[in-house]
């Protein structure tokens, strides 16, 4: 554990200049109703809420009651690309998500297979470096692969976020490995696990081995009772992230007793 | 001459702006605005000419993970 990350686990830490109490991020969609949305993403302390863009239909008003009620909630708006294939497509929804909601920031996705949802990682290295340029604060959305969180960390994108398993799986960590290579790799990048996640152990776990935040929104908008799924997730996550802090102990392969020995009763002793 | 808004059939008068169109579309609220896959700054709206054929996006603010 290095000490920068020693201290971004106490308490507050950043996206880019940007300081945070709660390291859960999370989606605004596919909730029960926009209540609903304002009420799970209230309960789980997020300050971070993601959202998109799509074609205006001028005959259909509902967005903008949902917009209302996500400003209501004062969190960071995370723009996101959903949906661009191309780095040229993600230029130009990132320069509008600008104009539109005011900020930098932009979860950068761009899509490279249809039955996976996997990120394109040429596109994507491609589109990090063109944003950049153009002054965004990127959170690229990418595979657990080490090497490209590496180039994407190499370009100046200060936060990276490899996900879990596929987008809407609920499948949790599938590589637990790669995932804390990048973490030993990377030890001055802010980590965030994007999608994938399924159950608040699954948050806990991604904590546990020192990222330092966690994004998810279907996992919540989806529980039986998202408001309650919301609160468990905010539990989970400062669990792990303590315990990161605390330090695990080292797993051991032959058991070892934790009732001293000494002074065992008579019972077991032969008799003379 | 013909155009496309949101990948629908539209109509603007020869040498019609995009602030025309955008105005006729009906857009309200908080908006963006793309012509043939480029981004135009509101700034720019009242002295973005059109031509025949021109696909215009107007996009507004959704939910998103």
């Amino acid at each position: 554990m290095t000490q920068n990350m020693t201290q971004s686990k106490c308490g507050q830490w950043k996206i880019y200049d940007t300081a945070l109490d709660s390291r859960l991020l999370i989606g605004s969609a596919l909730y029960p109703s926009p209540k609903v949305m304002k009420a799970a993403v209230a309960a789980s302390g997020a300050q971070v809420i993601t959202l998109s863009l799509r074609r205006q239909n001028p005959n259909e008003q509902s967005g903008k009651k949902i917009w209302q009620y996500i400003q209501e909630l004062g969190c960071h708006l995370l723009p996101n690309t959903a949906g661009c294939r191309s780095a040229d497509e993600v230029y130009t929804l990132a320069q509008m998500s600008r104009e539109i909601f005011n900020t930098d920031w932009i979860k950068l996705e761009v899509i490279g297979d249809d039955y996976n949802l996997q990120p394109d990682p040429l596109e994507l290295l491609k589109s990090a470096e063109q944003l950049i340029k153009a002054g965004f604060k990127v959170l690229p959305y990418c595979t657990d692969d080490l090497v490209i969180c590496q180039r994407l960390y190499d370009l100046g994108c200060q936060v990276i976020m490899p996900w879990g398993s596929p987008i809407g799986t609920g499948l949790g960590l599938m590589n637990p490995y790669n995932l804390q290579s990048i973490r030993a790799r990377l030890p001055d990048a802010t980590l965030i696990v994007d999608a994938g996640i399924g159950r608040p152990s699954d948050a806990c776990l991604a904590m546990e081995m020192g990222y330092d935040g966690v994004l998810l929104n279907s996992a919540i908008a989806l529980a039986d009772n998202p408001v309650l799924m919301a609160e468990a997730f905010g539990g989970s996550i400062k669990a792990g992230a303590a315990a990161y802090l605390a330090g695990v102990m080292p797993q051991r392969q032959t058991a070892s007793p934790s009732t001293p020995t000494l002074g065992t009763p008579f019972w077991h002793q032969e008799a003379n | 001459m013909n155009l496309w808004v949101n990948n629908q059939s539209a109509t603007s008068v020869e040498g019609g702006t995009l602030a025309d169109v955008i105005e006729q579309f009906g857009a309200s609220g908080l908006f963006a605005v793309a012509l043939n896959g480029q981004f135009v700054s509101k700034q720019d709206y009242h002295h973005t000419a059109l031509t025949a054929d021109d696909r215009i996006e107007i996009l507004s603010p959704i939910t998103g993970g």
